[in-house]
């Protein structure tokens, strides 16, 4: 039943940041747009394109100012909840609390997802194992490294079992082993047949990882699509994606 | 959809993450419960050092003149503790600088013939002088005048052995004065006073750190963000962190009242029996029935719950925690200075303070731990502050569902730096005028009190207009809009139009007479407020007339208006138009006066000076008309009873002065609404 409906889509979402203010700002105009089928999708655009807006907005913590988004077929505003439950978000700036470990955060989350004591620790063991989570799990996350957070929010976000992952440039000021891991990870979540949304500046990634790409640039779409069809249209078959994207905007 | 389970979730979390944190446990834990046995200790301890201390000095007295007698009297006293004398004749001024810098401790003053006088039979007197406030001068003006005493009375007793007399005869009875205050009582009031303050403060530092840990810092970490992931209304979100804060606070306040009553019972013992003094023991005995504890526990449920909505409320808008503390610093004052009236003598908890949160618990505090107190008020008290934070917990729930608030971009107070722009938007100069009257009204209400004070009132009021209005007016318009004179509109006006000027304020001010006179019936100012004000409006001779004339009527006419008309009008204009800026320009010039008596009728009074200021396109004939309105007011106190000081019923008038003034008052609409014209109004004044 899942297949039949499309994972995301967009009907001209604005957003106006400090609407009637000196700092109106609009973020996104009118994005209309639809991921009809699971897969690892590249959202890239320069800075202040609305990459993070958008995302934000996929995963309910901002609501957008008008249009719709809906989370296999189900409007994300009218079932915030719900729909918070299909999505796993990660960006550079989601925190972890300092003062818990891993395991006590995990557990926290387990409880807000509802997912049950013994169900929350037996995913905790798995994801521990996947991630190799297991020899820092009972130390305080303020203690943690940047990559050992950044795998810990990893396992924050499969904790509840998603269908829809986005995330926010999250390779940003990763080592290269950690980076490694997440691309792994990313290729996994593809080959499970997740819908992954991915933001990034780092178009070797989005060559490498992405099948779709959609490109954002000053608040709308300029282009979207399969990455080799896009590359193909615009004469850059075979090339680079940076050359493409330079191309465009 | 609220659900109160997954609320209670973000509460238990919120809570063992808080107590997690030092800074929260030192604050919410460890100091309310070792601050009230340190304080007694240390106290006592000082208060007993300095005594045996003082006792142990040297005493060091000035004698104006040798003289063989006193000092034989003072070395006789002084035998344990030394005493050490100088002779030096000294001014008072000279005897107080040595005080202050130790040299002497008191000063003896007596005649040249002192010892002639006494054997000669006639009186004469010496005068031990010394310095209140410095404990060692005030401990030795007391040691001093019984070694004096002492020398008398023995004076006394010899010369009456000589004579055969009955030496009850000059001594018929003694008289002692006995202290017969318990010591619960002695140490209740003291502690009345002093017990409220630091039970609110001790309540109010609970949910500081608290509600900053949840808010502020959760931005900081990016935890906010992460949490609003999770399957929760920002609501629960809301309240499970209250109930956090809320419990946090609740429990300090427990260890708090512990603290106290542990004090009171155990620590104070340990205390009285070391206490060489029965002075120290008096100063910190007392003692608190277990039913106050928990009476007191109960009404600052309440009380804390208002805390910590409103911390929460004010802690949710700062994007970390140096901005949070910089937010939270004016609300810390906001609950721990009012608190501070219940050591003023006189304030008591009545219907009238219970109504005001905060304070009327302090006085119940006070009400409460001197064992005085209304169940009636105290109820009121519960209700008034329960209200209260039922309205803070609304607005915090506000501020968390806004997504400005919880994602607020980095520099939204922007229009404070006005002179980035090269052209303000008008909300930026809406918030800019707000911030002036705002800042103007701060300073009215302190300085201006504060000079009126030091002054004789005609400065304090002639500085007032200066300092206080017209120059922070000249410097708002100046840095703001640059061009002054332009700004304000100071422009010759037509000389139909300064006729006009006169004919409304002398209207106008008929006018206001009535609507005075009207509202006495409903409300009316104390008596002696109004005989006060009549006295210093009132002058007795030509010359003090001219100079009352200046300082009331000349300098408000410009001062005033430069600041209301001139600075504050044009702005209000161009965002409301005619008729609701003037009623709004009306309204802050009548909040200005500073009493609540004069806000309608000075309101109306601004409502048309701004009128007509729109209206002539010029600031001079509301000047002018500002200065006729008060012009009359003290020609009239001066040559007879002023109608706005008394009561309507006592003015005389006699007729053609009737006559007059009811016609200017029947013609005060129509001269009024000939102004109120808003068609062809151009968009700036």
């Amino acid at each position: 039943m899942q297949e039949e409906l499309s994972p995301l889509q967009f009907e001209n979402v604005s957003k106006v940041y400090s609407p009637g203010s000196t700092q109106e700002y609009t973020a996104l105009s009118g994005i209309t747009h639809s991921i009809e089928k699971c897969g690892v999708y590249g959202l890239i655009g320069p800075n202040g394109a609305g990459k993070t807006t958008l995302l934000r907005i996929i995963s309910n913590i901002i609501h957008p100012t008008s249009g719709t988004v809906k989370v296999f077929g189900r409007d994300i505003t009218a079932n915030q909840l719900d729909c918070k439950r299909r999505i796993g978000f990660i960006a550079s700036t989601t925190g972890l609390y300092g003062r818990l470990t891993p395991r006590e955060t995990l557990r926290y989350f387990g409880e807000l997802f509802e997912i049950g004591v013994a169900e929350t620790d037996r995913r905790i063991a798995d994801l521990s194992a996947t991630f190799g989570l297991e020899e820092f799990l009972d130390r305080k996350n303020e203690l943690l490294s940047f990559g050992q957070k950044q795998r810990v929010n990893i396992a924050r976000c499969m904790l509840h079992d998603p269908d829809i992952f986005v995330f926010d440039e999250i390779t940003e000021g990763l080592d290269v082993l950690t980076s490694q891991t997440v691309v792994k990870f990313i290729q996994y979540l593809g080959a499970q047949g997740k819908c992954v949304l991915l933001s990034t500046h780092d178009m070797h990634l989005a060559d490498r990882l992405c099948s779709d790409i959609i490109i954002l640039h000053k608040g709308r779409i300029i282009e979207a699509g399969g990455l080799n069809d896009v590359k193909k249209k615009h004469g850059f078959d075979g090339k680079n994606i940076e050359d493409l994207f330079v191309s465009l905007i | 959809m609220f659900r109160i389970d997954r609320a209670l979730k973000i509460f238990r979390q919120e809570i063992s993450y808080m107590l997690r944190d030092k800074t929260t446990l030192i604050m919410m834990v460890i100091l309310p419960i070792i601050v009230y046995p340190l304080f007694s200790f240390v106290s006592a301890y000082m208060m007993m050092k300095s005594t045996s201390e003082i006792r142990k000095s040297t005493t060091k007295i000035v004698m104006c003149r040798p003289n063989k007698s006193l000092e034989g009297a003072i070395g006789k006293y002084f035998v344990k503790s030394k005493a050490e004398i100088i002779y030096a004749a000294l001014s008072t001024d000279e005897i107080r600088a040595g005080i202050i810098s130790g040299k002497y401790s008191v000063y003896l003053d007596f005649p040249e013939n002192f010892d002639s006088a006494i054997a000669s039979g006639s009186t004469c007197s010496v005068i031990v002088k010394y310095d209140r406030s410095n404990e060692k001068s005030g401990f030795a003006s007391v040691e001093t005048v019984n070694a004096i005493n002492e020398y008398k009375d023995g004076l006394v007793s010899r010369n009456i052995s000589g004579t055969g007399l009955n030496p009850s005869l000059f001594d018929p009875f003694d008289v002692a004065g006995k202290n017969i205050a318990t010591s619960v009582q002695m140490g209740g009031s003291l502690l009345a006073k002093v017990l409220p303050i630091m039970i609110i403060m001790f309540a109010t530092l609970g949910s500081f750190y608290p509600a900053i840990d949840v808010t502020a810092m959760e931005k900081e970490r990016g935890t906010l963000e992460t949490l609003l992931l999770a399957p929760v209304t920002n609501l629960e979100i809301m309240f499970g962190k209250f109930l956090a804060v809320f419990s946090l606070t609740m429990f300090s306040i427990m260890l708090n009242l512990i603290s106290i009553a542990l004090t009171a019972t155990h620590g104070i013992l340990l205390i009285k029996s070391s206490a060489a003094f029965s002075r120290v023991g008096d100063f910190i005995n007392f003692s608190i029935t277990p039913f106050t504890i928990v009476a007191i526990f109960i009404f600052m449920i309440p009380a804390a719950c208002l805390m910590s909505a409103i911390m929460l409320q004010v802690a949710i808008f700062a994007r970390n925690f140096k901005e949070a503390q910089n937010y939270m610093t004016p609300i810390l004052l906001i609950f721990m200075l009012p608190p501070m009236v219940s050591m003023l003598p006189g304030y008591e908890l009545t219907t009238a303070t219970a109504m005001i949160p905060i304070i009327n618990l302090t006085l119940l505090l006070k009400g409460m731990l001197a064992g005085n107190y209304s169940v009636y008020l105290a109820l009121v008290t519960f209700a008034v502050n329960l209200a209260f934070s039922a309205a803070a917990l609304f607005m915090a729930a506000t501020a968390f569902s806004s997504e400005a608030v919880l994602f607020r971009p980095s520099e939204d107070l922007d229009s404070l730096c006005f002179w980035r722009f090269p052209s303000l938007k008008i909300s930026q100069e809406m918030s800019l005028i707000t911030l002036f009257f705002v800042f103007n009204m701060a300073l009215l209400y302190f300085a201006g009190s504060f000079l009126q004070t030091i002054f004789p009132i005609k400065t304090g009021l002639l500085l007032t207009e200066i300092l206080l209005i017209l120059i922070p007016s000249i410097i708002f318009v100046k840095s703001v809009y640059g061009n002054f004179l332009g700004y304000i509109g100071f422009r010759l006006p037509s000389a139909g139009n300064l006729f006009y000027s006169v004919v409304i304020g002398t209207s106008g001010f008929v006018f206001t007479v009535a609507i005075t006179a009207l509202m006495s019936h409903f409300v009316s100012p104390p008596e002696d407020m109004m005989k006060e004000l009549q006295k210093s409006l009132t002058a007795g001779s030509a010359g003090e007339f001219f100079v009352l004339a200046v300082i009331t009527a000349v300098l408000p006419g410009i001062c005033e208006e430069i600041m209301f008309r001139g600075a504050i009008l044009p702005v209000l204009y161009k965002k409301y138009g005619r008729i609701a800026s003037c009623a709004l320009c009306g309204l802050l010039f009548g909040l200005f006066h500073l009493s609540p008596f004069r806000i309608l009728p000075t309101a109306i009074i601004g409502f048309y000076l701004s009128l007509l200021r729109i209206h002539t396109g010029s600031i001079i004939p509301s000047m002018l008309c500002h200065f006729t309105n008060n012009f009359i007011i003290i020609f009239v106190s001066s040559i007879g009873e002023n109608p706005f000081f008394s009561r309507p019923e006592s003015v005389n008038a006699t007729l053609p002065v009737a006559l007059a003034a009811s016609l200017l008052f029947m013609a005060f609409p129509f001269i009024v609404s000939r102004m109120m014209k808003t068609e062809n109004d151009p968009p700036t004044i």
